[in-house]
């Protein structure tokens, strides 16, 4: 089973992991293989998570683990190659973020008062992780402030790597009013980025 | 007209901004769409960086909830945890209860009969005789007690992982320790080599054929010819223990286990030295993935290291 290697964290590629094993790989999860599906999940969820986190961050958490919940059930019946997989994971992600806004908007939760820095339980090498990941989490912010469509539409196909049909299919557009909100986010992230003085 | 020149050869204002070339065109962003972050013009490159900072590796925050899918993949009745593995490295055959939700329901004609009710007695016997026949078998299994065939099928079950393991991880793995240390060896020395013996055609052959059945399975029709190598080997071998005769074979079979080396500690699955304490260190071989939860022989990980593709 050959696993290609993330080299670095700007060299690696979210789309491509698991690769040309991914029909073993599907049909060992599907048979049972707990290895199998872990390789899976853990391919998968980096990205569903930042996909969640831009488009709603507030319950990006609660939306992952009930967009696995349904793919889990699902899973003896999929068919499709890793294009196929990850379009029907954020397809199901999708919807389930539907639900969850249409039932937040029912039933608004009150937030409960937040922890105060002092209370929050953090580890020896909390500040190292921070470290590691504020360059992620910088650009999910930068991504975050552009219109909601043109995100979703640029994570979709940059970071998980689908078809302009498919992201088109996914979000009920046509492919072209895709590729020109695609285009106008880039613009618009260039903008940003060369005006504010981003740093990354 | 001043200095001799008209006053269009000499605009007197800065160029307004946007003017010129466009920076960048609609290819370049086809381009960016598409997953080309090398060969994107300069104005895009900050854009570029920032996609792929989107796509960088895992942060240990975003594998946090890798239990609870493996809990609900245990609980929607998939996951079989031990035994289980990628396609094309099961090569036994696993014979397993089914579970509670696909066991067939009992008929509507059976459900309506009475049976007499049995001997309270009769039912707590056989499962306790059972019981005792088990405990009986894996000891003299995990002892290496056995004749060699036996231990081999009784442990057969544990090679896909270890060979996945080696294959995944690109380095030698350690079998993973299974057997308490109450069936420890204290015969069993993996830092001693066996004592040389004589090369002989015949024992490179015997010992290749044996060992082979390892990476080959065959059916139970060979089992006799099987016993008889085995005995074989033994003679060869002077000992009845896994541990010496894999030793003697070691050095004809090294090719066809590269993952078993005596002198780094490690044997066989039915022959591991370190059952037990026997100083060996390789309790703990350090080999991603290889954990024992202790319930129920489960065996989550074993060999296969899923965070292999995420080496950061």
């Amino acid at each position: 089973m050959r696993i290609l290697l993330r080299e670095g964290p700007l060299c690696a590629d979210t789309r491509h992991v698991v690769g040309e094993d991914f029909a073993a790989l599907l049909t060992a999860a599907q048979g049972g293989s707990e290895q199998a599906f872990s390789v899976l999940w853990r391919d998968a969820n980096p990205a569903l998570l930042r996909y969640l986190r831009v488009v709603a961050a507030e319950y990006a958490d609660d939306v992952a683990a009930e967009t696995w919940v349904q793919v889990v059930r699902g899973l003896p019946r999929f068919t499709g190659d890793e294009a196929a997989w990850r379009a029907w994971l954020f397809t199901t992600a999708r919807r389930r973020l539907l639900d969850q806004a249409r039932v937040r908007k029912r039933h608004p939760a009150e937030p409960l008062d937040e922890l105060s820095a002092a209370d929050v339980p953090r580890t020896a090498d909390a500040a190292q992780l921070a470290m590691d990941n504020i360059a992620t989490e910088g650009a999910m912010a930068l991504l975050s402030r552009l219109p909601e469509h043109q995100a979703e539409v640029i994570f979709l196909r940059v970071v998980v790597g689908l078809d302009t049909e498919v992201v088109a299919e996914m979000l009920g557009r046509s492919p072209g009013a895709v590729r020109v909100a695609a285009h106008r986010g880039l613009k618009k992230l260039a903008a940003l980025l060369s005006g504010a003085g981003v740093t990354l | 007209m001043r200095f001799g020149v008209p006053d269009d050869d000499m605009p007197d204002s800065l160029p307004p901004p946007g003017w010129g070339p466009a920076p960048f065109d609609e290819r370049d962003l086809d381009a960016l769409l598409a997953g080309e972050m090398t060969d994107v013009p300069l104005a895009l490159h900050p854009v570029a960086d920032a996609l792929a900072t989107l796509r960088a590796g895992p942060a240990p925050a975003e594998l946090r909830g890798q239990a609870n899918a493996m809990a609900e993949f245990r609980a929607l009745g998939l996951g079989r945890g031990h035994g289980a593995h990628p396609a094309g490295l099961a090569q036994t055959l696993l014979l397993e209860a089914l579970p509670a939700d696909t066991a067939r329901p009992p008929s509507a004609r059976r459900r309506g009969r009475r049976r007499a009710p049995r001997p309270a007695g009769r039912g707590t016997g056989a499962l306790t005789a059972v019981a005792a026949v088990a405990v009986l078998v894996v000891a003299v299994v995990f002892s290496g007690d056995l004749p060699g065939p036996i231990g081999r099928l009784a442990h057969m079950a544990h090679l896909p992982a270890t060979l996945s393991a080696t294959q995944s991880a690109g380095h030698s793995a350690a079998p993973k320790l299974e057997a308490p240390s109450a069936a420890v060896d204290p015969t069993s020395n993996p830092a001693v080599t066996h004592p040389a013996a004589p090369a002989q055609p015949e024992a490179s052959s015997d010992c290749r054929t044996y060992y082979g059945y390892y990476t080959h399975p065959v059916s139970l029709s060979h089992w006799s010819a099987e016993v008889s190598l085995w005995q074989q080997l033994t003679k060869l071998a002077g000992s009845q223990n896994q541990h010496q005769v894999y030793l003697y074979c070691a050095r004809y079979v090294s090719d066809l286990f590269p993952q078993w080396n005596p002198e780094m500690g490690q044997y066989p699955p039915a022959a591991h030295p370190a059952t037990g304490n026997t100083g060996t260190g390789n309790q703990d071989s350090g080999h991603p993935g290889q954990q024992n939860d202790g319930a129920g022989g489960t065996q989550n990980g074993s060999g296969y290291d899923p965070g292999a593709g995420f080496a950061r």
